[in-house]
């Protein structure tokens, strides 16, 4: 394959390529998919409830892969005050290269974790509906493990021993 | 793409016929034309194999008609 | 995996100079993805200042190349990108069979059709934070799309549907000739360069290859 070597040409294509949108159709059966399976207006999911729905789901994906949140934190190499944040639904809105890092790590679709974080709006009425369910079904009312447990008690032991000295 | 073979292709008179057909009508060499079928099959092949199915629409008749591939 | 030297443009004070790029036929799929690690972050901020400002946003700020590589397992697709400075500034996603030109005379006749393609976000105003930093970028895919098209015996020809936004690249830059919006495709404008427009496109050269 021989490419064109002319320097005259090239800058001239650089001039009128300068400003211009390389793109194609793909992307449009995305936005197409997406408007066939909810309306086509932006749809706000209430925030206390795509807060509290962000935050469960980033602490239930990184338990399911049986990872504390320092290894989550050093194997997506995001900051580990932030991902604690996040999953104390504390964060108004992370970072967006945090998302993505998270998305990647916690194998789930980038766009839609986007939508879920707040840094997108999303435009699926199904996903609105099913994240709000899943916000008032994830509230934690199981007893703790029986790990959970045993490092409740050491941390607690370890919050008395060390109490002692003041 | 790695390195090509070579394969020799027994066809009837029929079959010859129709690829020297295409191969003009498309402009194309009979190996251009295999290479396009081969695709075609294989592309058909995988979405069929996903549940799709393959659909000739008659724009006129508004009428599709399902092409199946084996 | 084909590696093609080339050049693109790299912005200057006064304009712009030619850099030393590479031009990749057949990008493996981890270099995609690795592509797509470095664009997505710088994708997402620039939309979002976009969006901030007021501004359009690009219509394709959040793709995922992830999710077109699985294409690539079948021969019917194949992929480019360029490469300059240490960095992917530019990928393709081609395919080969299955689309065929509408315009006399050689109607009907296969093409190359541009399924994807995507200039880094650095290299996009508005994405890019500060002046787009890389030329021609679109150019070359092009390029490598008539090349690829040659190579198939397709005689150049090649066809895409362009997004609204995208229409001046491919009427001024490349040339093509639009067969207006296909109802097939949501409306889209069809684009294809003809044989003899692609010798125009790169400047009256016979670039024909073997």
């Amino acid at each position: 394959m021989q490419l064109n070597k002319d320097r005259s040409w090239l800058l001239k294509k650089a001039e009128q390529e300068d400003n211009d949108i390389v793109s194609v159709g793909g992307f449009v059966n995305r936005v197409a998919a997406t408007e066939q399976n909810g309306s086509e207006e932006s749809v706000e999911i209430p925030e206390s409830a795509r807060r509290h729905a962000f935050a469960r789901f980033v602490e239930l994906s990184r338990r399911r892969q049986r990872l504390t949140v320092e290894q989550l934190s050093e194997k997506a190499d995001v900051d580990v005050a932030e991902l604690i944040a996040i999953e104390e639904a504390d964060t108004v809105s992370p970072e967006p290269r945090t998302i993505y890092q998270l998305a990647t790590v916690l194998n789930v679709p980038q766009q839609k974790l986007m939508e879920l974080s707040g840094l997108s709006r999303t435009r699926d009425r199904r996903f609105q509906d099913a994240t709000v369910r899943f916000a008032a079904r994830s509230e934690p009312v199981a007893d703790l493990s029986a790990d959970e447990e045993e490092l409740f008690q050491e941390y607690v032991k370890v919050l008395v021993d060390t109490s002692n000295g003041d | 793409m790695a390195g090509k073979r070579t394969m020799t292709l027994n066809l009837t008179d029929e079959e010859m016929k129709a690829l020297e057909e295409l191969a003009d009508r498309k402009d194309l060499s009979k190996t251009a034309v295999v290479r396009q079928a081969i695709r075609l099959y294989q592309l058909v092949d995988v979405r069929m194999a996903a549940g799709e199915k393959l659909y000739f629409e008659d724009e006129v008749e508004k009428k599709k008609a399902e092409l199946m591939v084996l | 995996m084909k590696c093609i030297s080339t050049e693109l443009t790299r912005r200057t004070d006064d304009g712009w100079e030619p850099v030393a790029a590479t031009l990749i036929i057949d990008v493996p799929v981890d270099v995609i993805e690795a592509a797509e690690i470095a664009w997505a972050v710088q994708r997402l901020e620039g939309a979002r200042r976009l969006q901030a400002a007021g501004s359009a946003v690009p219509e394709h700020w959040h793709w995922d190349w992830k999710n077109k590589t699985h294409k690539l397992q079948l021969l019917n697709y194949r992929s480019a990108g360029i490469e300059c400075e240490g960095e992917m500034q530019g990928l393709m996603l081609v395919s080969l069979a299955g689309h065929s030109t509408r315009t006399p005379p050689d109607k009907g006749k296969p093409l190359v059709y541009i399924d994807y393609v995507e200039s880094a976000p650095w290299n996009v105003k508005g994405l890019a934070n500060g002046p787009p930093r890389y030329g021609a970028v679109g150019t070359r895919l092009v390029e490598a799309a008539v090349q690829l098209s040659h190579e198939e015996e397709f005689s150049g020809r090649v066809g895409l549907h362009a997004l609204p936004q995208a229409s001046r690249f491919y009427e001024q830059t490349c040339g093509m000739l639009s067969d207006g919006p296909d109802s097939h495709y949501h409306n889209l404008c069809w684009y294809e360069l003809t044989s003899q427009a692609s010798q125009e496109f790169l400047g009256g050269q016979d670039n024909a290859t073997q």
